[in-house]
């Protein structure tokens, strides 16, 4: 099986290049006057040669102890809440994305009672809205709730 | 020595305004929670709190942050020798004694030898710092464009030597590092590099969403999935003063591990963790009776915790003098203080002595505070321990994305915290290194242009520039040594083996 240094290094060759390629395309300059290209064109070779290394030779693998199981479907919901409040954030305003984040997270990811998650979700989403929005001027989007931050 | 007690004594009425010892007692007393508590280390702490540093002056910010950092390293050691589990990565050593003094009915002792070898080491390391950085500083003004593009080189190279199991890993999350600052609008010839078309990136990555997400949010992600209890509590001791016993065996370990954490601190890539590890295996070699190691030997305890302290302290050298972070929280030190608008190198301690000597006499100040609040408020710091995780991460969560948006009111910085987080705990879960990426991206500006005026300012533009001077020759022969090590001592293990 291939491991996941090899894995990393062929990556970072086909990355390397493509990076390379880019970098030809904004300009290289000359060794007198290098251009805009000539540093992420050195990086990107640099990054191709050290792929080039994982690949032949990788570090000795990691113990299998110290390795855990991924738990894909808690990291899942996790993942799925925060980016769900990147779109919630701005429409529904601050208060109402972090009262329903904080419940996802408490709720599904911390598997607590639905209960503490609702009165640990309103209390910190109310409390954090009036110290950084009200009381340190932050501009925060009010979104459906009519009170304004930062003002 | 007369032209540092003035500069000094300013310092000291700088640092004692009410402002800025505010700032001091409020980041020690963050740093000793952020130490006790697992999973949180400093570096996320600092990340978290970079944004609110933003409203505050440059030299209030810049103590309480590094107060966060060396109250970290205090905190650090309770919950190793209380419940076995390491607050942060240089406290994993005190585990090994200090837990076993503890089940022992020796707690106190260990606490107390600990806060003391920390008090002990983090003031012979502020001293240190204080009569070394002008030597070096007045050094580094001789520096130009090579000289500076070969010390970034060779602090890269050992950053990447230093940083894990493997050269190849550190290296590569380095140069990932330089590839991510170089995304944005060119300073010399204002052309957009790898924009591809979006006005956010044309002012690069900011530091503060990389280094909350990588640090803040990837840990949270990657404790999701290895919490497993919470920590049940051991009773706090009462006495915690060492007797004259301990006094006496410890009095070598704490001595030699300041030395220990002055130099690794200095060293980049020389984490406070390495200068701890040090220390434990020298006390170990040199004990009369080495059976004792792993047992309850105070000398495992107070040798360690003395050596990450002092090498906290050692690490504010380079920073301060040639602009150089030698681990990840330096590097966000660095960034708070080029947000502010302070660039840190030789000139810092000649255009902005106030925040210099400030700096340094709240360290002072920090590590007398930190030896008060720690002794006697023990008992209620353990507390915090008791606090549910399945609680304080959804917070913590919360807090990094408020963070992220209240830099420029921008959902995008939000988006960028959270894709950072995804790299963060990718890397933390294959165990690689995210202190070479940060360290690199904060220099890599730098770097690109210390590299790029090096070669203008070369008659036939070519990189024999740097080799032809002395400095940056000696430094460039130095780092590809470096580079080349592991396949020299590769070499020469084949070698002995054959023989």
């Amino acid at each position: 099986m291939i491991g996941i240094d090899r894995m990393v290094g062929i990556g970072a060759i086909a990355g390397g290049i493509l990076l390379a390629f880019f970098s030809w395309q904004i300009d290289l300059g000359t060794w007198r006057i290098p251009g805009p290209g000539a540093w992420p064109f050195l990086l990107a070779v640099s990054v191709a040669s050290i792929g080039g290394w994982l690949v032949l030779c990788p570090p000795p693998p990691i113990p299998q102890s110290l390795v855990s199981k991924p738990r894909w479907g808690r990291l899942g919901i996790a993942l799925g809440t925060l980016f769900g409040y990147v779109l919630i954030l701005q429409p529904l305003g601050y208060i109402v994305a972090t009262l329903l984040l904080l419940f996802a997270q408490v709720h599904w990811v911390e598997n607590r009672r639905w209960a503490t998650s609702l009165f640990t979700a309103v209390l910190a989403a109310v409390i954090s809205f009036w110290v950084f929005g009200l009381w340190l001027k932050v501009l925060l989007p009010p979104g459906i709730i009519p009170i304004r931050a930062g003002s | 020595m007369p032209g540092i007690v003035e500069p000094l004594l300013n310092g000291f009425a700088t640092a004692l305004t009410p402002g800025n010892f505010l700032a001091a007692f409020l980041g020690v007393l963050i740093g000793t929670v952020i130490g006790i508590l697992p999973g949180l280390g400093p570096t996320a702490s600092i990340a978290l709190l970079l944004p609110v540093t933003i409203g505050m002056s440059p030299l209030s910010g810049i103590i309480m942050l590094a107060g966060v950092y060396y109250g970290a390293m205090y905190g650090g050691s309770t919950t190793s020798i209380l419940v076995n589990i390491p607050g942060e990565a240089a406290s994993v050593i005190t585990c090994i004694d200090g837990y076993q003094m503890a089940k022992q009915g020796r707690a106190g002792p260990a606490l107390g030898i600990s806060a003391f070898g920390s008090f002990i080491g983090g003031t012979a390391g502020v001293i240190a710092v204080m009569l070394i950085s002008p030597i070096l500083a007045e050094s580094a003004l001789k520096f130009g464009p090579p000289e500076r593009f070969a010390l970034f080189f060779f602090a890269f190279t050992l950053i990447g030597y230093l940083a894990g199991r493997s050269m190849a890993r550190g290296l590569l999350m380095g140069v990932l590092g330089l590839l991510l600052g170089a995304i944005g609008t060119d300073d010399i010839h204002g052309v957009d590099r790898f924009t591809f078309g979006t006005l956010y990136l044309r002012d690069g990555i900011g530091l503060v969403p990389l280094a909350m997400g990588l640090f803040g949010l990837g840990e949270i992600l990657y404790n999701i999935e290895q919490r497993e209890k919470q920590v049940s509590l051991m009773k706090t001791p009462k006495n915690l003063l060492p007797t004259r016993q301990d006094w006496r065996d410890s009095i070598g370990p704490i001595g030699r591990g300041t030395l220990i954490g002055l130099g690794i601190g200095i060293l980049p890539g020389g984490m406070p963790a390495v200068s701890s590890l040090i220390s434990y295996a020298v006390e170990k070699r040199v004990a009369k009776n080495p059976d004792r190691f792993g047992k309850g030997a105070i000398e495992g305890v107070a040798g360690p915790e003395t050596a990450n302290n002092s090498a906290t302290a050692g690490g504010f050298v380079p920073l301060l003098t040639l602009g150089i972070p030698t681990n990840s929280v330096l590097a966000l030190l660095l960034a708070a203080l080029m947000l502010h608008g302070v660039t840190p190198g030789p000139l810092l301690l000649f255009k902005y002595p106030d925040v210099f000597w400030g700096v340094i006499a709240s360290m002072y100040i920090g590590n007398i505070l930190l030896l008060i609040l720690n002794l006697p408020l023990i008992g209620l710091f353990v507390q915090i321990l008791r606090v549910p995780y399945s609680l304080l991460s959804p917070l913590i969560i919360m807090f990094v994305l408020l963070g992220a948006y209240a830099l420029n009111n921008s959902v995008i910085d939000v988006l960028t915290t959270i894709l950072f987080g995804l790299l963060g705990y990718v890397i933390k879960r294959y165990h690689f290194e995210p202190a070479p990426l940060v360290l690199a991206f904060v220099l890599g500006p730098m770097m690109e242009t210390s590299f790029r005026q090096s070669l203008i300012m070369s008659p036939t533009g070519s990189m024999a520039i740097f080799l032809s001077r002395p400095i940056s020759g000696t430094l460039l022969v130095i780092a590809i040594l470096v580079l080349f090590l592991p396949l020299i001592r590769q070499r020469l293990k084949d070698l002995f083996q054959t023989h």
